[in-house]
């Protein structure tokens, strides 16, 4: 380890164990808190099937974005003043989604072209705003396109309260609806028959869906903000069947990716964190994806191969049983190994013992 | 231009009528005690009528099977008259008043294939989305809630598999663990869509012995049953339709080569629908015409 490699890494956990001042350490908190609310969102949204909507959600809100700056610098403040630019951006990603319902109800487009639709449009009428907030002689533009892929870095104290303390808000709320969205997520017609308003669960779902996206923006950036909604629970539904053991580990992905990815981009300023926050969350997923206990490849790909293995050795056994030559092959060789290990077969010799016998009849049984 | 004066000429009387309609309707409402009944219900897709001035008139006590062809709207008048799926008119009365207010009186078992079996929940979670109702808004899921759900599972004879994740249960498990869910409403009024599709004979026989328990409590039920062999055995009443209602009544009487020409024709062979009625009127020891 070089000395310099040496410094970061002594840097690094110093952000780690929010000794990097009191603003990084204010930043950490607050992002923390905003991973953990977009995970347990995120898992109702997914659960739902409406994670896609998400994409149509960050990618229109960068005309309210703009249009909220351009409202607060009418309006005498500094454009870049958050609850502006939060107002505007929730404004304009409400508008996406209702006119994503809208076509999807009705015409016969489906849901997946009118989220296409809708989020590149949006996008492009943004994009064209930003160009020309570019222009203006305004100066406070400046750092607006950190919006586009997040900045933590240049967060201010007062935004990372903001996002902390709506972020706590939105935790509560969603656990407090949390049977009634899993009750709708599960089974929205026999809510309905039930008597449960599904429209209004669906409403604080997508309530709580597009706030957590619209403070989200600062950090993660509208270009990336879908991901600190899916990645978590994805990963997290590798690791449970049960609803409330996967909200409670996609908070935790979902926390730990904000906190780690902030910290990582307090040290590297020069990347947005939006990339560095992601990039934790996507190890989070591969590590799921290949680990996991219940759900994991490699779980299941030893599983599968145990259960081969025991077919084959059985196989074998009742060819020896039954007198004929087993062929030459790398199954029997599993096969016998497995069957000599397991002290059904004696060793050295193709002789079955009286615990082979046994499971030979045992398994005739069950046949 | 005439044509709008005429129109100009006809609106007192359109809104006098739809005073009419509007009073006339409560006091039929009223009027009658029918666990379930429609009136002049359409439900449309697109530019097609699915369902076609529907009315049914539910006899209280009974087990009644919706029966008709495949595409007859079966399915498509159950989701509509509980709002499901949107209707073109129609009012819908549960045990005389209006459905929204009865809610809490109907137990509803939707068609297997509906939902998501890949959710991250157990047997017993499920079931206990039967009390949410009575457990109301916020409030969470306590431990006497999950017992009370346990027992229902028992019911069924899925006591075993309370902690399974409902999508390693079979098929027929599956049906089970939605009528336990049902049962847990602890309703007056049960519509179940198709429970008997495509089951096991174990669960088979768990619906049936479910069936008979609910009649026996007074309960209506209400069941959408695809298959015209098995339906005499089952329940007790028919409702026979195709796009609109055909007959309803006691099996006995609306089981009649006329009724179910109606509802079949052209799907199913003249012999076949013949060997049903034969082997009903065999049963009842009524000799066929």
């Amino acid at each position: 380890m070089t000395d310099l490699q040496f410094k970061l890494f002594q840097d690094l956990l110093g952000i780690l164990g929010l000794q990097g001042g009191y603003n990084t350490s204010l930043v950490l908190i607050g992002s923390a808190l905003l991973g953990a609310v977009s995970g347990l969102v995120g898992s109702f949204s997914l659960l739902r099937k409406r994670a896609l909507i998400a994409d149509a959600v960050s990618h229109a809100t960068l005309p309210g974005l703009v249009l909220g700056f351009l409202v607060a610098i009418a309006l005498g403040f500094d454009g870049k003043s958050l609850p502006f630019l939060l107002i505007g951006s929730a404004v304009s990603g409400l508008l996406g989604v209702l006119m994503v319902q809208w076509i999807r109800d009705n015409t016969r487009l489906p849901e997946d072209s009118a989220i296409g639709t809708v989020l590149s449009s949006f996008f492009g009428l943004g994009v064209v705003l930003l160009s020309y907030v570019q222009t203006l002689k305004n100066g406070s533009q400046a750092g607006l396109e950190d919006f586009l892929l997040g900045s933590t870095a240049s967060m201010l104290r007062s935004e990372a309260e903001l996002i902390a303390v709506i972020a706590l808000l939105l935790s509560i709320l969603a656990l407090a609806f949390r049977k009634e969205m899993a009750l709708v997520c599960f089974d929205a017609g026999f809510a309905q028959a039930l008597g449960w308003s599904v429209k209004r669960i669906d409403l604080i779902m997508m309530g709580l869906l597009l706030t957590v996206m619209v403070i989200g923006l600062k950090s993660v950036g509208l270009i990336l903000v879908i991901a600190l909604v899916i990645i978590p629970p994805v990963a997290a539904r590798f690791w449970s069947d049960r609803l409330s053991t996967m909200l409670i580990l996609s908070s935790l992905f979902g926390a730990l990716s904000c906190y780690l990815g902030a910290a990582l981009s307090a040290l590297a300023p020069d990347i947005p964190s939006g990339a560095t926050i992601v990039l934790t969350a996507s190890s989070f997923f591969v590590l799921s994806l290949v680990f996991a206990p219940q759900n994991g490849v490699l779980a299941a790909a030893l599983r599968f191969t145990a259960f081969r293995i025991r077919l084959c050795s059985d196989q074998v056994l009742s060819e020896l049983n039954k007198g004929e030559p087993v062929p030459d092959s790398l199954t029997k060789a599993i096969g016998l190994y497995q069957l000599r290990s397991r002290g059904l077969v004696a060793p050295l010799s193709m002789e079955i013992t009286r615990e082979g016998h046994h499971y030979l009849a045992s398994l005739q049984e069950e046949n | 231009m005439s044509r709008f004066s005429d129109r100009l000429r006809n609106l007192p009387a359109f809104f006098k009528d739809c005073a009419l309609a509007v009073s006339t309707g409560e006091k039929a409402s009223r009027s009658t005690a029918s666990p379930f009944a429609i009136q002049g219900m359409n439900v449309a897709y697109h530019n097609k009528a699915v369902v076609r001035d529907l009315n049914l008139e539910l006899q209280p006590q009974r087990l009644t099977a919706v029966i008709g062809p495949n595409g007859a709207g079966k399915s498509t008048f159950i989701k509509a008259a509980l709002g499901l799926v949107p209707k073109l008119g129609g009012r819908v009365s549960v045990f005389g008043k209006a459905l929204d207010r009865q809610r809490h009186l109907i137990a509803y078992v939707p068609q297997r294939g509906s939902v998501d079996w890949d959710f991250p929940a157990s047997a017993l979670d499920v079931v206990a989305m039967g009390l949410y109702g009575r457990i109301g808004w916020i409030k969470p899921v306590r431990k006497h809630h999950l017992d009370t759900a346990r027992h229902w599972l028992e019911e069924v004879g899925m006591a075993e598999f309370a902690d399974r994740q409902i999508g390693q249960l079979s098929g027929g498990q599956q049906q089970r663990v939605f009528l336990a869910r049902a049962l847990a409403q602890n309703a007056e009024l049960y519509i179940m869509d198709e429970p008997f599709a495509g089951v096991d004979a174990a669960t088979e026989r768990a619906i049936i012995t479910t069936l008979k328990k609910l009649k026996a409590q007074g309960k209506t039920v209400l069941c959408v049953h695809h298959d015209l062999q098995t339906a005499p055995d089952y329940f007790d009443n028919a409702f026979i339709m195709r796009v609109t209602d055909i007959a309803s009544g006691p099996i006995k009487e609306v089981f009649t080569m006329e009724n179910l020409q109606k509802a079949y024709g052209g799907r199913l062979p003249e012999a076949e629908l013949q060997a049903i009625l034969s082997r009903q009127s065999g049963r009842d020891g009524i000799a066929l015409q």
